[in-house]
């Protein structure tokens, strides 16, 4: 005993203790996580899916005489009744294309970007010749809470739908008016208070990426 | 002090949020629905009692120079366990705390506790002193909440309440409610309660 009292004033003593307490504690942590990850994988490819169907559901409820929100209950059997996933490769990222009894009623396309804080993920669905937005979901964000955070919200994405981004020169430019504004015209579209740069940003991603997925497509036509 | 005696007082006598303004900043941001309140209380019941039960188990072998060191490393352990639990089970809650459970290493109820009580006294004391706090904790978010979630969208735990002639209060939504609300509970608790002297 008193050989360990001893040893507990020496100065090494305290750091071998945080150094077995971190080894201890990490070593749960690790174990824990490794065995909740297939489950939290999964969860998060369920929710990923279901933005995707949610996104075209209304493309498919117009054919199909379901409602919109028939289709979205009816996962994932309706997954994988309309949506498939189109090759990676040719899209660099990932891309799926919804339709009907074989007739394409919209695409949806994985695009990414920069935002104020971290790299911002969405997903954009189009019409089957790109040029109209049909909706787009942020799924992954740092942007800050309750100001650039709002880019998730309904009422900021649904302005999105039905906007034609694509001409016959390209992507569009769509421009920022205050959030107040009561009636904007078709290439605008109201900004997040407090929250101008995230609210660019976005805008910036979705143009990059149409311009490139667009670029790709017309290649893959040719 | 009896184990009830340490209950009452680290719940209601001692709480943490009406007595000691600790936790503030968590009860602001999550108290706009009930359910909300409700896994995050959860949370941190679970976080706290944990922590105060290790970190008194181990009190008598932890240096006094690293002991902080220590406990933050225990309650982020136990908080990191939360976070993979409802990532795990409850993925739409999860998202809709965002940030706010991992913050809960950041609470300062928990290192209040840790430092105050569960680093002094024995395990049993300590985890019934940590769920004490907790619970305390969870009876103020889920005060608050009520009033929030009751007139901001007219409903209880997601239930219906009022009904469709009501008309949302938009303000209690939104974070300036959470601070009139909680201003408005520190003094009526205090002015009620805790006579000066």
């Amino acid at each position: 005993m008193a050989n360990e009292t001893g040893f507990r004033e020496k100065a090494v003593y305290p750091v071998l203790f945080i150094l077995l307490l971190s080894v201890v504690f990490v070593g749960i942590l690790a174990l824990m996580y490794r065995s909740n990850e297939p489950r939290i994988d999964a969860q998060n490819r369920e929710a990923y899916e279901k933005t995707i169907l949610s996104l075209c559901a209304d493309s498919l409820a117009s054919l199909s005489g379901q409602s919109a929100a028939e289709i979205q209950a009816a996962y994932p059997e309706s997954y994988s009744e309309y949506i498939e996933a189109l090759d990676q490769d040719a899209f660099i990222r990932p891309a799926f294309a919804a339709s009907y009894k074989g007739k394409l009623v919209a695409r949806v396309f994985d695009i990414t970007g920069k935002g104020l804080w971290g790299t911002m993920r969405a997903l954009v669905a189009t019409s089957p010749d790109l040029k109209t937005l049909l909706g787009i979901s942020v799924y992954e964000q740092s942007e800050t809470p309750g100001l650039g955070g709002r880019i998730e919200e309904d009422w900021f994405t649904g302005q999105f739908r039905n906007k034609q981004v694509l001409g016959p020169d390209g992507a569009l430019d769509l421009e920022l008016v205050p959030e107040g504004q009561a009636k904007t015209a078709p290439l605008q579209v109201r900004q997040i208070t407090g929250a101008t740069i995230t609210s660019k940003a976005v805008i910036d991603m979705l143009k990059e990426e149409l311009a490139r997925i667009a670029g790709l497509d017309t290649e893959e036509a040719k | 002090m009896t184990r009830k005696e340490i209950f009452l007082t680290s719940a209601f006598r001692e709480n943490s949020v009406w007595k000691q303004i600790l936790g503030i900043c968590s009860s602001l941001a999550v108290t706009n629905l009930m359910l909300n309140s409700l896994i995050m209380g959860i949370g941190v019941i679970f976080a706290l009692a944990l922590s105060s039960l290790t970190v008194s188990l181990i009190r008598d072998y932890t240096p006094r120079s690293v002991r902080m060191i220590a406990q933050t490393l225990i309650m982020a352990a136990y908080v990191i366990m939360v976070d993979i639990l409802l990532k795990a089970f409850m993925p739409q809650i999860s998202k809709q705390l965002g940030p706010y459970v991992g913050l809960i290493i950041t609470n300062c109820i928990l290192m209040g506790r840790l430092e105050a009580f569960a680093s002094k006294n024995p395990p049993l004391d300590s985890l019934v002193d940590g769920i004490g706090a907790g619970i305390g904790y969870t009876f103020v978010l889920l005060l608050i909440s009520f009033v929030r979630e009751l007139f901001g969208f007219g409903t209880l735990f997601g239930i219906r309440i009022l009904g469709s002639w009501w008309t949302n209060w938009s303000i209690m939504v939104m974070a300036p409610s959470a601070f009139f609300l909680l201003a408005l509970l520190i003094w009526i608790v205090n002015s009620k309660y805790y006579k000066e002297g």
